[in-house]
């Protein structure tokens, strides 16, 4: 496994990889690949609702990305955090469905949604906080929510996103600056 | 919320849980969908077997592995049997697979090695574009696993090598049969 490849900070759990689920569940065993569902789906869920804003839309995205990644498992290489992976498959699903809904003509409300329960161990962040973000605009809100939350460089969150690494700094300095203004901060 | 400064709305940020719990079970969709959409692995054990089966002639064998790979049922009587654009395709490791794709690369390069220097050159340089291309497209897939371009043209590049070993040792049979 390349560890220099691997980002620590987005490492969700601190226990080791789970090497022996991934490769059974790459062998076609469900059982063991629900065990990893159990594992990684808080993390996927909390990036998708996060991006999305809109719980149902999270949820939907969430399933589709699981399902993408059992239909990719037999080329996971290790080559990062079993974790990244999925949430690169996670991104790339909302981005998609972002897409697809674009070119439907039914976006939703941006703001009809927010994470209205946290993970029962972890701190729960200030709702005030997840309501700003929330309430950014589209592209300012994932650059936030990928470099501020889930500490993505701004290479990797550009190359996620598709945009150029300049965009996502300047889409960052905005989210920051529009987030101080809703929030009070001082400058 | 009180005044605070820049460094705390990165500490705010830093504490918010990347963990979120979905208010409703998510997995009995995906099992369900997942049941509908087998991995490639088991399309591979398909392949394999078509493979040893026409390992008689090496021409005919890459004929019939494409043929499996790409025609061969991977879902289950009844469900979709179309691949979906998500679909994810991955390259065969089974052992006999990969014996007989081997079989099919030694012939290609002996054929080759018959060739005048002008064609044998152009084939390589050929072949070195098609596995660029595929390291290339193979490296992307890892930044976006689930792009259902990229795995489109992952795909493509993969046929493309094998369709290149084909038609070399197609083209010369009737050379070497002659001769």
């Amino acid at each position: 496994m390349g560890t220099s490849q691997i980002r620590q900070s987005e490492i969700v759990d601190e226990e080791t990889e789970p090497v022996s689920l991934i490769a059974a569940a790459a062998g076609g065993d469900v059982r063991a690949f629900e065990q990893l569902y159990a594992r990684f789906a808080p993390c996927v869920y909390g990036l998708c609702l996060r991006l999305t804003s809109q719980r149902e839309a999270a949820e939907d995205c969430t399933q589709e990305s699981f399902v993408a990644a059992w239909r990719a498992l037999s080329r996971f290489e290790y080559r990062s955090r079993f974790s990244t992976w999925l949430q690169r498959i996670a991104i790339h699903t909302v981005l998609a469905r972002r897409r697809g809904l674009r070119a439907w003509n039914e976006v939703a409300e941006p703001s009809s949604g927010l994470p209205e329960v946290a993970d029962p161990g972890a701190e729960a962040a200030p709702l005030d906080l997840e309501r700003a973000i929330a309430a950014l605009p589209e592209r300012a809100r994932h650059v936030l929510v990928l470099v501020g939350i889930y500490g993505f460089s701004h290479a990797e969150a550009a190359t996620t996103l598709g945009v150029a690494e300049g965009t996502c700094k300047a889409q960052l300095h905005r989210a920051r600056g529009l987030l101080i203004d809703a929030l009070g901060l001082e400058e | 919320m009180d005044k605070r400064s820049r460094e705390t709305l990165d500490e705010l940020l830093g504490k918010m849980p990347r963990n979120l719990s979905p208010l409703r079970p998510l997995w009995p969709g995906i099992a369900q969908e997942i049941a509908r959409a087998p991995q490639r692995s088991k399309r591979v054990a398909i392949a394999a077997s078509v493979a040893i089966a026409a390992s008689v002639a090496v021409a005919c064998l890459a004929a019939a592995i494409i043929w499996v790979v790409v025609h061969a049922p991977s879902t289950p009587p009844g469900s979709m049997t179309a691949r979906s654009a998500s679909e994810s395709f991955a390259e065969p490791r089974d052992p006999a697979y990969v014996a007989a794709r081997a079989n099919l690369e030694r012939s290609f390069r002996e054929r080759l090695a018959t060739l005048d220097p002008r064609t044998r050159a152009t084939i390589e340089s050929n072949l070195a574009l098609i596995r660029r291309a595929h390291e290339d497209i193979r490296r992307a897939l890892a930044d976006q696993p689930a792009n259902p371009v990229l795995e489109h043209l992952f795909e493509s590049t993969w046929h493309d090598e094998f369709d290149l070993y084909d038609s070399v040792v197609r083209g010369t049979e009737s050379t070497i049969t002659r001769s």
